[in-house]
């Protein structure tokens, strides 16, 4: 239970002082008088009592910018919304609409609605409200429009929420706060300043007698300052300050910096840190005892996922998260840091040439394509990606230590291999610099690392052993026969824009089955398996679970994402995320879920606060509250070490149960294969083999096939 | 339900989306201008005294036609260029001259205040700043225009002890001090550096924990050049928000130093029911803000490639 | 050094941008005038820009009583039905063509043509025709006998050759390059909203005196009221044409500043629509009347003379004899009870309705405010419920002048020198707002046009005074005093209390 913020305090105050009754009597005797014992701050020209007035004067704000509040997010929040989910000319005819009353200034604005609507503090607000909720739909429109490009509404609608409710609760509600707060502050700010601004011009704010700010000044400057100064310089004190505090109190605090040290340059050894501590205000996060790491040398950080390696990596660079400290790290050598998703390494408005500077010789070491050097980042692939923000560490005179987080992330088999090789070679350079890589792969280690680090304990569920390949029979639960799947939307089939991703695909899942999907990355697995969602169109014969999920999709399906954080709203806590998804379904309990997952003691945390393997198994209760038949999982492994891979992955056919079927897109072979009874080998847009994991070495497979197995 | 893709037609066809989407706005500002000016209660002849002149002039601007003929013919002639003459704020002065002339006005205090609003709301992002800075233009208004600058002389002058400084020329007489004022009070006062502080902190809050920007704090280089480049683009954006708060301010400003300009010219229509001259100033503001957000919106996508080039 | 220099230099030519020239005036006016010619004058500054440019037949004098102005002599025929007036042959217009009596025909035709709709049509509406009867005089035909003609040959004449045809239009170009015989001639309309006017040098005034003293008067446009005071003070003007009472004494005390006290025939009121229930009840009026205690509403808004009707205290027109209606609220409370009405806790009701009155004023009316405020709350400390309506210009003229849809109506009216109430008070007069319908006071009224003399014309109207302040239409409030405020640099001066221009060719700037 959250403290409530101070927000709440003061609109209870507010509330209380409207309601306050003041006294509007005149006195003809007592014409504006300086500030004495009967009246605090005086009167005013006619003879009222300033302070009292100052009071009456919060009922504007309440009522009139309530109102406001009321019209402007009322009208803004559901439009914005709205042509942010959809899209498309929704979104232009909303769009132009809130321009066409922004570019109406809004002075004239309110005033001519004014002429309309009456001159009292209610009809002010909502002439404001309207004149306001532009902003408002500008403002949330791109919020909403940010997430759903980042695929969060996609999945929460694929899971089965429907969409208005994913749109109004999970965006907007749960994840726009901020952006609510900042607009409220603006329009109550600007509603004090307007309607002072009318009453001084032309007597439109709030009519006599009722008291407001803006019309106690413009009486008080139309009697001349020179009777009482309180009157003047009251209403202006309490605007200014009011008007000040909002917008305080809308505006979040400022990130903090984190620090740096200096560095000795030693012979022999680049890095040294003992009693190496990575914590936050409350608890302590990562200990090492002790890390050195001579000149020359490939060490590796092993540990299971959720142990902290990769803040540990971030403390030794000095770039840790606001709120996170680290002590122990004596000094840092010239270094260059690699994040784990290669794009997030490079800035994407820049192209790779502008950001790296290389010979050719680091050209070659690293692998990638020179023809690319041109590209864009955002239109490399993960390989690609991976191997340019490699090239852009090495930019400038070089560092003495490269940190490498999970550098094969995402990458296929034989990029992996590439990788390591490359990043042995760079040690070999004349001036010795060393590699620090995080993984949780103990394959990577043979032949490439040459000390090992081990970190954290591993916590958690024990693996419950291999997976064991079901039962498979009965009517089929997926069949595609010559699909051709496009990038492009289902509902607009003239607008897909050139050939299709993947063509001339015949795939067929029975219950109780597992079928796999492998390929290069980028090769189109995952708009495959969106596909078969009935997400991504698609022309040919496709029935799932017996109906076309381009008609609509069957709740029985549900996606695993790449990134488990897709489905999972960031602002609630796992327990009600997984109740909403056990509404979907209404057979099984919350409580069990959590305790198939073993997430029982970390059902009141935010999804954010979860480690990757964490949010993994989060996302298979999910799956498994909405009643899936059918899971389509695309990169269920990455980001997970091994024990925690097959762990995942035998909880998913726990939960999937024997008549159900799981389709798997993913580069880890030598997990996926082995509990797979069929796979599916996608190369250059189509499907090239097929195979069951028993022929996998068979001299039949395609060579493609044989050099993915080989690699992996 | 349908899968998410960016937009993949060609440059061409998105230029031309974004220039229509803008002219669709800006027509429906002169259409709902006109449609609030008519529904308001009293017309234009109603300012006009005389029952004579009022039963010819209405035959003459058509006030006892429909609303929606009005409203139509109306934007017809305001989109043909057609603009007429006043009706009662200057009574048959062209309404070309009259907006073209408070155009020229406005723009001087309008344009350097839009610089202004972005650049304190650049500076002054921290809260306590943007806090401060909204207080501040109502505490200068209300100190009185005359005695915010000079204070100083505003004693010795009230007595009648000694005169005004011949060199001293005072807001309400025109001149630089005037404009000077105007500009910092509209560029201050127009809410733009919350809105800037707010849009500039998301960012800012975003590129902290971006790869690139830890990539290249690791590496010791400096992310300055970096963060700007990556400001740009919600700059921008803000500057364009924030342009219509500006034209609100702008009639405030006019009418309180008495300087002519378009929000002052839009008040007096208004209060006087003056359609052709509303119309006209409405246009006006409609291009500049067609204009604006077809520019920026051509420049962010001349920025960002990721908007440019779809994959 | 050479900066240093280049700093005093920059300094000493702002020294020269800042001050003002030598011989001119300027004054501020609220609004622009939106048109120059007195064919179709609505407002008050247009008035006082048409006393600068153009000359009438007739103009006031410094004892306010008319003489010849554009005339040389009048004669009025013994039936009072005729009058010749001999025009001066001395005058050009400001182009210098010759003053003729086409000019004057010309202009009482325009006046009164329905086509060109002028607002002063009503000012010629008692000549019923005009002949030319040589180049120099003219002879008017009055409707009616006219005691006094002169008195209401007062409006400004224009020059037939500016105008090619009839009916004259609002948008004839003559509005913006305006040609007449007054004492400055407008040079040109600024961008900042001023206006420009530089004396006419062939000006012939009365009194054989044709010299202006003042070269060059600029008029500046100051909206916000509480500025004008302050640019006098701060020397960025010479003359205020009305001093808001909150500024009196802060321009009192200034040494630089003189105050010009002068008399208007301006009165505030606040009338009833007796139209309406319960307002057509006497007894109601009479009771919210005696509610008021109107020397406590005057006191926050300045000083002036509390009337009893329609006339200033200083008109010969007023009845000292009139006695106020007093403030009694016992006495409104026994009123209320015998038209019915009963008072409850929460105020007066009759047949279980409140009594509730709607005061509608004008946005723009000075201190209406606080009048409305004070109103209120006397109304309301007596059991009556009060509710305001502040209404914009627009709004006021359709609400008021074409609905008559209002309870109470507080303002003010403004009469010239010839103080005709007739408009207002006589049975469906055009500014009739309250609906008086007295046989009685059209029958003075009546009696009083048609009246041989002054002394006969003086006792109809007084008798009007108190018959329209026994038949209670509106509260008559009061009248303030009015100040004009100039520079002392300003010499020479008299102020005409209605067009305020009339005797400035007399001022002199030092």
């Amino acid at each position: 239970m959250r403290r409530p913020s101070p927000l709440v305090y003061v609109c209870l105050v507010a509330l209380i002082a409207a309601l306050f009754p003041y006294d509007s009597g005149l006195n003809a005797d007592a014409l504006g008088l300086a500030p004495s014992s009967g009246h605090p701050l005086g009167t005013d020209a006619v003879g009222r009592d300033v302070a009292l007035r100052l009071f009456g004067g919060l009922r504007p704000l309440v009522f009139g910018g309530g109102t406001a509040l009321l019209v402007a997010l009322g009208v803004g929040v559901p439009l914005g919304a709205l042509a942010g989910a959809r899209g498309g000319p929704v979104a232009l005819g909303v769009r132009g609409a809130a321009s066409a009353v922004a570019v109406i200034p809004a002075v004239p604005l309110v005033l001519l609605l004014g002429l309309l609507l009456g001159h009292g503090a209610l009809p002010l607000g909502l002439a404001w409200g309207v004149a306001s909720a532009p902003a408002v739909t500008q403002a949330i429109y791109q919020r909403v429009d940010a997430s759903r490009r980042a695929d969060r509404l996609l999945a929460l609608v694929a899971h089965g929420i429907p969409e208005p409710v994913a749109v109004a609760r999970h965006l907007v509600w749960n994840n726009a706060g901020d952006v609510l707060r900042v607009q409220c502050a603006r329009i109550l700010a600007t509603f004090l300043a307007m309607e002072t601004a009318l009453s001084y011009l032309g007597r439109a704010g709030v009519a006599e007698p009722d008291p407001s700010w803006g019309n106690m000044l413009a009486m008080a400057m139309g009697a001349g300052a020179g009777r009482n100064p309180a009157a003047v310089a009251s209403p202006v004190f309490v605007i200014a300050v009011v008007g000040g505090a909002l917008w305080w109190a809308a505006l979040g605090r400022r990130l903090a910096d984190s620090g740096r040290s200096r560095w000795a340059p030693q012979a022999a050894v680049v890095l040294a840190a003992n009693d190496l501590e990575v914590s936050t205000a409350e608890r302590a996060l990562v200990r090492l005892s002790s890390l050195i790491v001579p000149r020359g040398t490939v060490t590796a950080v092993l540990g299971a996922s959720g142990t902290g390696k990769s803040l540990l990596l971030r403390a030794i660079a000095g770039i840790l998260p606001p709120g996170v400290r680290a002590s122990g790290v004596v000094a840092r050598p010239p270094l260059a840091w690699v994040a784990q998703d290669g794009r997030e390494s490079l800035d994407p408005l820049r192209t790779v040439r502008q950001q790296v500077t290389a010979d050719d010789a680091t050209l070659l070491l690293s692998g990638f394509p020179a023809q690319r050097l041109d590209c864009w980042p955002h239109t490399l692939s993960g390989g690609e990606a991976q191997r340019a923000a490699l090239l852009a560490a090495l930019t400038g005179s070089g560092p003495a230590l490269l940190l490498a987080d999970e550098p094969t992330t995402g990458l296929d088999p034989r990029a992996r291999r590439t990788l390591t090789a490359a990043l042995r070679e760079f040690t070999q350079r004349p001036d010795r610099p060393s590699v620090v890589f995080v993984t949780h792969d103990r394959r990577l280690l043979a032949g490439f690392a040459d000390a090992v680090v081990e970190i954290g304990v591993p916590g958690g569920a024990s693996p419950s052993g291999e997976p064991v390949p079901g039962q498979p029979g009965g009517a089929p639960l997926a069949e595609a026969a010559g699909l051709a799947v496009f990038a492009g939307l289902t509902r607009h089939p003239g607008r897909w824009t050139g050939g299709p991703v993947v063509r001339d695909i015949d795939l067929v899942v029975a219950p109780g089955e597992t079928v796999g999907i492998i390929g290069e990355s980028g090769v189109g697995k995952t708009t495959l398996l969106r596909a078969l969602a009935g997400l991504c169109a698609s022309r040919g014969a496709l029935s799932v679970l017996g109906a076309d999920p381009r008609c609509g999709k069957p709740q029985g399906v549900q996606l695993l994402w790449q990134d488990p954080g897709t489905s999972l709203d960031p602002a609630i806590p796992l327990r009600q995320m997984l109740a909403i998804s056990a509404r979907l379904s209404g057979e099984r309990s919350v409580k069990e879920a959590l305790a198939r997952v073993g997430l029982t003691h970390r059902a009141d945390a935010l999804s954010s606060e979860l480690s990757g393997g964490e949010r993994r198994r989060a996302s298979l209760a999910q799956v498994w509250l909405a009643g899936a038949r059918l899971v389509l999982a695309d990169e269920p492994t990455a980001a997970l070490d091994a024990p925690r891979a097959i762990e995942a992955l035998s909880l998913l056919q726990d939960l999937v149960g024997p008549t159900g079927g799981i389709v798997i897109a993913s580069h880890d072979l030598a997990l996926v294969l082995p509990l797979c009874h069929r796979v599916y080998v996608l190369h250059e847009g189509t499907c090239v083999d097929v195979f069951s994991p028993a022929e996998q070495r068979d001299p039949a497979r395609h060579p493609f096939a044989r050099a993915l197995v080989d690699a992996g | 339900m349908r899968a998410v893709m960016p937009d993949s037609r060609s440059e061409p066809a998105v230029i031309l989306r974004t220039v229509v989407g803008w002219l669709l706005a800006g027509l429906g500002a002169i259409v709902l201008v006109q449609v609030l000016v008519a529904l308001a209660p009293g017309d234009a002849i109603d300012t006009l005294p005389d029952p004579a002149l009022r039963g010819q002039l209405a035959r003459e601007w058509r006030l006892d036609d429909p609303m929606y003929l009005r409203v139509v013919l109306g934007t017809l002639h305001a989109l043909s260029g057609a603009w007429g003459s006043s009706w009662t704020v200057r009574p048959g002065a062209p309404v070309w001259a009259l907006v073209m002339g408070a155009m020229g006005s406005s723009m001087v205090v309008l344009l350097p205040a839009w610089f202004v609003a972005v650049g304190v709301g650049l500076l002054g992002r921290g809260r306590a700043a943007v806090a401060l800075v909204s207080a501040l233009p109502v505490v200068i208004l209300s100190l009185g225009t005359i005695e915010s600058v000079n204070a100083l002389v505003w004693v010795g002058i009230t007595s009648g002890w000694w005169s005004r400084p011949s060199f001293f020329a005072l807001p309400a007489e025109g001149g630089l001090v005037r404009d000077l004022l105007m500009i910092g009070v509209l560029g201050i006062g127009s809410a733009a550096a919350g809105e800037v502080a707010a849009r500039l902190g998301e960012t800012d809050a975003a590129l902290d924990q971006a790869g690139f920007v830890l990539a290249t704090r690791a590496r010791g280089g400096s992310v300055r050049g970096l963060l700007w480049r990556h400001r740009a683009v919600p700059l921008l954006e803000a500057a364009q928000a924030v342009f219509a708060p500006l034209t609100g301010g702008l009639v405030i400003v006019e009418r309180l130093w008495g300087r002519p300009g378009l929000g002052d010219l839009l008040w007096r229509a208004v209060e006087a029911r003056d359609v052709p001259v509303a119309t006209g100033v409405i246009v006006v503001l409609a291009s500049m803000t067609v204009l604006v957000g077809v520019t920026l919106d051509l420049c962010r996508r001349a920025w960002d490639p990721r908007l440019r080039i779809l994959v | 050094m050479i900066r240093f220099c280049f700093c005093l230099s920059g300094l000493a030519a702002l020294a020269m941008i800042g001050s003002a020239s030598a011989s001119q005036l300027r004054y501020a006016e609220d609004q622009a005038p939106a048109t120059v010619n007195p064919l179709f004058t609505t407002s008050m500054a247009e008035t006082r820009v048409n006393e600068l440019l153009f000359g009438a037949l007739y103009a006031d004098d410094h004892t306010l009583a008319s003489a010849p102005q554009l005339a040389e002599s009048g004669e009025l025929s013994t039936d009072r039905l005729h009058m010749t007036v001999r025009l001066r042959e001395d005058l050009n217009w400001q182009d210098g063509s010759p003053f003729t009596a086409k000019d004057v025909v010309f202009t009482v035709k325009a006046m009164k043509d329905p086509a060109t709709a002028s607002t002063e049509a009503g000012r010629a509406a008692f000549i019923s025709d005009v002949r030319e009867i040589s180049d120099h005089s003219v002879q008017f035909d009055f409707v009616r006998p006219e005691l006094r003609p002169e008195d209401r040959l007062t409006f400004k004449i224009l020059p037939a050759a500016a105008f090619p045809t009839l009916p004259v239009k609002r948008t004839d170009g003559f509005r913006l390059a305006p040609i007449g015989t007054g004492p400055w001639s407008l040079v040109k309309f600024n961008d900042d909203n001023s206006v420009s006017f530089a004396a006419n040098p062939g000006f012939h005034g009365m009194d054989g005196r044709d010299d202006v003293g003042i070269a060059q008067i600029t008029m500046k446009e100051v909206a916000d009221k509480n500025y004008q005071a302050k640019l006098l003070l701060y020397e960025s003007i010479d003359a205020l044409v009305r001093v808001l009472p909150r500024d009196l004494a802060m321009l009192q005390s200034n040494r630089k500043v003189e105050l010009y006290p002068y008399q208007t025939n301006s009165w505030w009121y606040a009338g009833f629509n007796m139209d309406r229930a319960p307002f057509n009840d006497p007894k109601v009026r009479q009771a919210l009347t005696e509610m008021l205690d109107v020397p406590d509403m005057l006191a926050p808004i300045g000083t002036g003379d509390l009337i009893t009707g329609p006339y200033v205290p200083s008109s010969p027109f007023y009845n000292h004899d009139t006695k106020p209606f007093p403030h009694d609220p016992d006495a409104a409370a026994a009123l209320l009870t015998a038209a019915g009405y009963q008072r409850g806790a929460d105020g007066w009701s009759k047949g279980g309705r409140k009594l509730t009155v709607t005061v509608s004023a004008h946005r723009a009316l000075e201190s209406g405010q606080e009048v409305t405020i004070n109103l209120q709350s006397q109304l309301q400390a007596q059991g009556v419920d009060v509710v305001i309506d502040f209404l914009d210009e627009a709004q006021w003229r359709q609400q008021v002048w074409k609905d008559r849809n209002y309870d109470v109506v507080l303002s003010q009216w403004t009469f010239d020198r010839n103080e005709d109430i007739r408009e207002q008070f006589y049975s469906g007069g055009r500014r009739n707002l309250t609906d008086l319908k007295d046989p009685e006071v059209d029958r003075l009224l009546d009696a009083a046009r048609d009246a041989a003399d002054p002394i006969s014309r003086k006792a109809a109207l007084r008798q009007a005074h108190q018959r329209i302040h026994d038949d209670m239409p509106m509260v008559f409030l009061w009248t303030l005093d009015s100040y004009a405020a100039l520079s002392t640099a300003v010499r020479g001066v008299t102020v005409h209390p209605f067009s305020f221009f009339a005797w400035a060719p007399e001022w002199r700037m030092q």
